[in-house]
């Protein structure tokens, strides 16, 4: 189901801000806490929508957009007489309907296919499920004890995913490391079992490791194929995790499976009108045709109404060999380590309680490698957007 | 004052957008107006591709030409000689490789009669993306 030109425009305008203006969560997970006293079922919603044009300056054919990035959580939970917890999640994203089917222009940006061929330069959209399940909390004595199951959800490997994060939360658009840290985060099938005790965190998950089809609507489903693992330790404003994991075939256009290993540490203090959230990750994707590596820092400072954000990174992208592999065929890729720096600006017009709308944009400079210069010469990319948030119901985390 | 500019540049960015996910790449050249170095004579057999495929799929040269690709689609595209990724041919074309939307690349100057099968490296098995060039 898609649309173009005019209409899709204004369905990206429309569906953004009916995204938004739904009631919602609070904006940011890394400062949400759960609700623990016994009684009836509680709710909340939680939702953001960018919308705003994406430019980008190419070498041989600059490209533009009028687009929207946006999701709806929604959460239902009840804390029972012992502490123990149900938890529901669902949470969508209209960007079937709001970005082009093959996704929205970033250059060097990878992941996923569209007919068939792996993307490259663009951004897929997310699918209209992005998490659909739920999980049950047991305290035993200090220690609680986790077991999730989710139709969509995000396997326990890498940091909260980009969307989540508070350092992150005024940036429209994801990281190019997205699929060598948090790219399953709309994983179809996950199962998984966590243990928490003074801020230690161990996580043991199954999952398909294939990713998500070029069909944005359905529910994928396979076998749980996959397993990871992460290690995290919380305390005050400090976050850190390791994490790893074994994919099977995550890439359609390859037949080989793959590892991936994370780490990350993170830092968030303040409150929705002032603070400084940054996060550091490292994360690789070990292939049959090579080792990729990521580099990742992100920060976000809010200071009253206005939100000043970064990010740099430093990817080893497979570009020039991002074709198709037959079994046998196994050659090293070539790499080609890219850079982009992103300085972005957020104005908050109007805050209330039920959201808020503000203004922004941003510019993304790239460092380009000796062997992508010919055919991607000196891109630049901007954006101008409207942010929308909304929230409602009680504080529920995202995870 | 801050917010007024912001509005300003979010009307005038909405406004001239030209409703196009992409810039058809109908007339590649730089970012700075001038065809690419490695553009050829006028005379140079082309290939197209775009969203379809290859245009012509079949192409007849002479001994001693070249051929220029130019890619008129929104993504990139991988040419190789060869029928597939498992048979590799024709080092004129193997040169190609990578062709970012709106770029051209010649490829070497065919020096032997005989017939060279080429495949679009990202578009596997699909025949709209797989064509020859016949040289005589």
């Amino acid at each position: 189901m898609q649309a173009s030109g005019v209409s899709r425009r204004l369905m990206a305008v429309v569906l953004g801000v009916v995204c938004s203006v739904a009631p919602a969560l609070a904006q940011d997970a890394a400062h949400q806490h759960e609700a623990t006293s016994p009684g009836g079922w509680q709710w909340a919603v939680d939702s953001r929508a960018f919308v705003g044009y994406n430019y980008q300056k190419r070498e041989f054919t600059d490209f533009d957009e009028v687009e929207s990035q946006n999701w709806v959580m929604t959460a239902l939970s009840k804390t029972f007489a012992r502490g123990s917890r149900l938890h529901f999640v669902g949470m969508f994203s209209a960007e079937p309907w709001t970005l082009r089917a093959i996704g929205s222009p970033q250059v060097f940006q990878t992941g996923e296919t569209f007919e068939g061929a792996p993307l490259v330069d663009y951004q897929h959209p997310h699918d209209l499920f992005m998490n659909l399940g739920g999980h049950f909390t047991q305290p035993v004595g200090a220690t609680s004890v986790t077991v999730s199951a989710y139709a969509v959800g995000p396997a326990p490997i890498g940091p909260p995913a980009f969307m989540h994060r508070a350092s992150a939360a005024d940036n429209p658009q994801s990281p190019l490391s997205h699929h060598y840290l948090d790219a399953t985060h709309v994983t179809p099938g996950v199962v998984s079992i966590s243990v928490e005790r003074s801020g230690f965190g161990l996580e043991v998950g199954a999952f398909q490791g294939l990713e998500p089809d070029e069909d944005r609507l359905d529910l994928d489903t396979a076998a749980l194929d996959s397993f990871s693992a992460r290690l995290s330790w919380a305390k005050g404003p400090w976050q850190f995790q390791i994490s790893g994991a074994d994919l099977k075939t995550p890439e359609r256009k390859s037949p080989y499976d793959a590892q991936r290993i994370t780490a990350s540490a993170s830092y968030y203090k303040g409150d929705e009108r002032r603070s400084i959230a940054w996060l550091a990750a490292f994360g690789q994707n070990r292939e049959t045709f090579g080792n990729l590596k990521a580099y990742l820092f992100e920060a976000t400072r809010r200071s009253g109404h206005n939100s000043f954000y970064a990010r740099a990174e430093s990817v080893a992208k497979d570009i020039l060999d991002a074709g198709f592999h037959p079994i046998g065929s196994t050659h090293t890729h070539r790499q080609s380590q890219v850079g982009a720096l992103t300085l972005g600006y957020l104005r908050t017009l109007s805050s209330r309680s039920f959201g808020a709308i503000g203004v922004g944009g941003d510019f993304t400079g790239y460092l380009v490698p000796d062997n992508l210069k010919e055919s991607y010469g000196s891109p630049l990319s901007f954006h101008v957007f409207v942010r929308l948030s909304g929230k409602a119901g009680i504080p529920i985390s995202h995870h | 004052m801050l917010r007024a500019v912001f509005l300003l540049v979010m009307i005038l960015a909405v406004g001239c957008s030209g409703g196009q996910a992409a810039t058809a790449p109908t007339s590649p050249t730089s970012s700075t107006g001038v065809a690419p170095v490695t553009n050829t004579a006028a005379d140079t057999p082309t290939i197209t591709i775009s969203s379809s495929g290859m245009t012509p799929l079949e192409l007849t040269i002479r001994v001693g030409q070249r051929v220029t690709f130019v890619n008129n689609d929104i993504r990139a595209h991988d040419v190789v000689g060869g029928i597939d990724p498992s048979h590799p041919d024709c080092p004129e074309i193997v040169q190609m490789g990578f062709l970012s939307p709106g770029q051209r690349r010649n490829t070497g100057v065919f020096t032997t009669a005989r017939a060279c099968d080429y495949h679009d490296h990202t578009m596997l098995s699909v025949p709209a993306f797989q064509g020859r060039i016949i040289i005589k």
